[in-house]
């Protein structure tokens, strides 16, 4: 009998949780720990944030399901890896703390045979003085209870601007290294779309302040779209849009500070600006769960399993090159720690070996370095691909085939939705494959270019719309939800 | 009191400069991003291209 534990119930550890249950004999036990009791299609907290969606619409309790597919639930945090277990048991443990409030504060050591780290981003908000909204004077969609709150203040905005006072909007990213630029361009077409559905667009501001060197970067160094007989690039595509929907942007932006009704930022040139503002929802960068590792002896070895940026190390290759020196093979396929083979890391969790848009600094010193996005989809298919992987080794033995995902041999769908409505919403749909560019493979772009596309309309919106179902179909494990892919 | 923080609007004016060389879309294309038919058969296509690129990426 094998017991596999899974930190974290979002995308890549839900996904892995389900298939590893699927896969495995009852004799066998898959054990979720995660500290919500929720499940969240985080997609959908931009109609959260905006006020067209209820935080009820986008998640869901994780119990009833675990419950019926006989998975054990934790409602706990993990805190600490033992991959050699300790004096009285060799096997790998986990420390947690439960957040289950009939059990809260309380510890237990978990034992695994083999360890799925699904733990996502840590929301980084302290990495920038005064950004977020605990504590902070700007707003966030990142969790449905925030995006709850945006809606709340933008709503107030609207009221003021309704009143036939002049507002300025500011939405983008709270730090230089930030990811996820993606979710941040769908929210400012989204509060675009809002205003003028109240009628009051003429007197907003609406500003797109990123870390992007260029618009359309969107944290994979833009892409190429053959269109209509000639090549053209998302940077193009995307200025379109900006200019058609009269967003400001401020490009290349490190912010460094926010205070109440002010944002400070750096520029790629070494300049210092404020910009004051009325609402700003500005996305704090993301960090690793920082978990601990121990030895069997209790001595801590967190570098043999972590990189500094709290992710964790996976069969990526981590030799420090230059930027232009970096390679697609240099990504990880197989999510497996170099230092255990039975311990993986999926999704956002995985420390990515390099940037994949390019990254600068200004004559300041200060990054400015959109860090790599790790999307929903890849998350999914890293999820799957290791639970495939451990279900083999488990009902085959240690050298059983192990599957793989590249990111740099997967695609991606982005479809950010930029307003909402059956027949008046809007999406700019894009799909790349790969999602690391692959030069050797795709001369030029690194990407193909037949599977590379940017597209706007209202097709995107319906998209986007039947994905929010899909998922949230798949991840109740409602029948059949394994056709479904990630 | 501290005075209101000035407003700087520099990096925005360099950025419109950039943004304002953009193409815009003509009216034809505004109504083709709308149109039910049009979208319809997009969208049919959008899907396509997605399963392609999940069946490519599965090992
Ligand atoms: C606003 C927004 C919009 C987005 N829109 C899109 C989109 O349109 N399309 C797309 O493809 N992607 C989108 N993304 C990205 C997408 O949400 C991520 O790719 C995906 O959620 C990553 O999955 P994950 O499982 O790695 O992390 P998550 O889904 O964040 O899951 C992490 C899980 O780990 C748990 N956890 C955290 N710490 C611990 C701990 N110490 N112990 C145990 N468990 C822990 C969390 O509670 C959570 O359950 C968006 C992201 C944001 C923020």
């Amino acid at each position: 009998m094998a017991r596999v534990v899974v930190l974290g119930a979002g995308v890549a550890g839900h996904t892995a949780a389900l298939h590893l249950r699927r896969k495995l004999g009852r004799d066998h036990d898959v054990i979720v720990v995660s500290p919500n009791a929720n499940w969240n299609w985080i997609p959908s907290n931009i109609w959260v944030g905006v006020g067209r969606m209820s935080a009820e619409r986008v998640v869901f309790p994780l119990a009833p399901i675990y419950g019926r597919k006989g998975i054990e639930h934790h409602q706990a945090k993990a805190i600490a890896v033992r991959p050699e277990g300790d004096a009285e048991d060799p096997r790998g443990a986990v420390d947690v703390v439960y957040t289950d409030p009939t059990r809260a504060g309380e510890e237990a050591r978990l034992r695994y045979d083999y360890l799925v780290n699904a733990t996502g981003p840590r929301l980084n908000f302290g990495a920038t003085e005064g950004l977020g909204p605990d504590g902070g004077h700007s707003w966030s969609v990142c969790t449905a209870g925030h995006a709850t709150q945006a809606a709340a203040a933008l709503a107030e905005v609207i009221e003021v601007l309704r009143s036939g006072r002049r507002q300025t909007l500011v939405v983008g990213m709270g730090h230089g290294t930030c990811t996820c630029e993606g979710a941040a361009f769908e929210y400012v077409f989204n509060v675009d779309h809002e205003l003028r559905a109240a009628g009051v667009r003429e007197l907003a501001e609406v500003v797109y302040l990123t870390n992007e060197f260029e618009l359309g970067d969107f944290g994979v160094d833009g892409m190429s779209f053959e269109q209509q007989g000639f090549r053209t690039s998302s940077k193009l595509w995307t200025e379109s849009l900006f200019r058609e929907r009269n967003v400001r942007a401020i490009l290349g932006a490190h912010v460094e500070k926010v205070e109440p009704g002010v944002v400070h930022y750096e520029q790629l040139d070494g300049t210092r600006h404020a910009l004051p503002f009325d609402f700003a929802m500005l996305l704090p960068p993301f960090r690793g769960a920082d978990l601990v590792a121990y030895d069997r002896a209790g001595a801590e070895v967190t570098a043999a399993l972590f990189a500094p940026s709290g992710f964790m190390k996976v069969d990526a290759n981590y030799a420090p090159k230059g930027y232009d020196d970096w390679a697609a093979e240099d990504w990880p396929s197989t999510y497996e720690s170099p230092a255990y083979p039975n311990v993986f890391a999926v999704g956002i969790a995985f420390a990515p070996p390099h940037q994949i848009s390019r990254p600068r600094k200004s004559p300041n010193g200060t990054v400015v370095a959109p860090s790599p996005p790790r999307t929903g989809m890849p998350s999914g298919v890293m999820g799957k691909t290791a639970a495939l992987t451990i279900v083999e080794r488990i009902t085959k033995g240690p050298q059983a085939h192990t599957h793989t995902a590249s990111m740099a041999n997967m695609g991606a769908a982005c479809v950010a939705s930029a307003g909402t409505g059956l027949r008046t919403g809007s999406a700019a749909a894009m799909t790349m494959f790969p999602v690391v560019p692959d030069y050797a493979r795709y001369p030029g772009s690194g990407r193909s270019l037949k599977d590379t596309i940017g597209e706007i309309g209202l097709a995107g919106h319906w998209l986007k719309l039947m994905l929010h179902y899909l998922f949230i179909y798949k991840a109740k494990a409602r029948p059949g939800w394994q056709f479904i892919p990630e | 009191m501290t005075s209101p923080t000035p407003r700087d609007d520099a990096p925005l004016i360099a950025a419109d400069r950039v943004v304002g060389a953009a193409p815009l879309p003509t009216e034809k294309t505004l109504k083709a991003r709308r149109n039910l038919v049009i979208q319809a058969g997009r969208f049919v296509l959008l899907n396509a291209r997605i399963m392609k690129m999940v069946l490519k990426g599965h090992h």
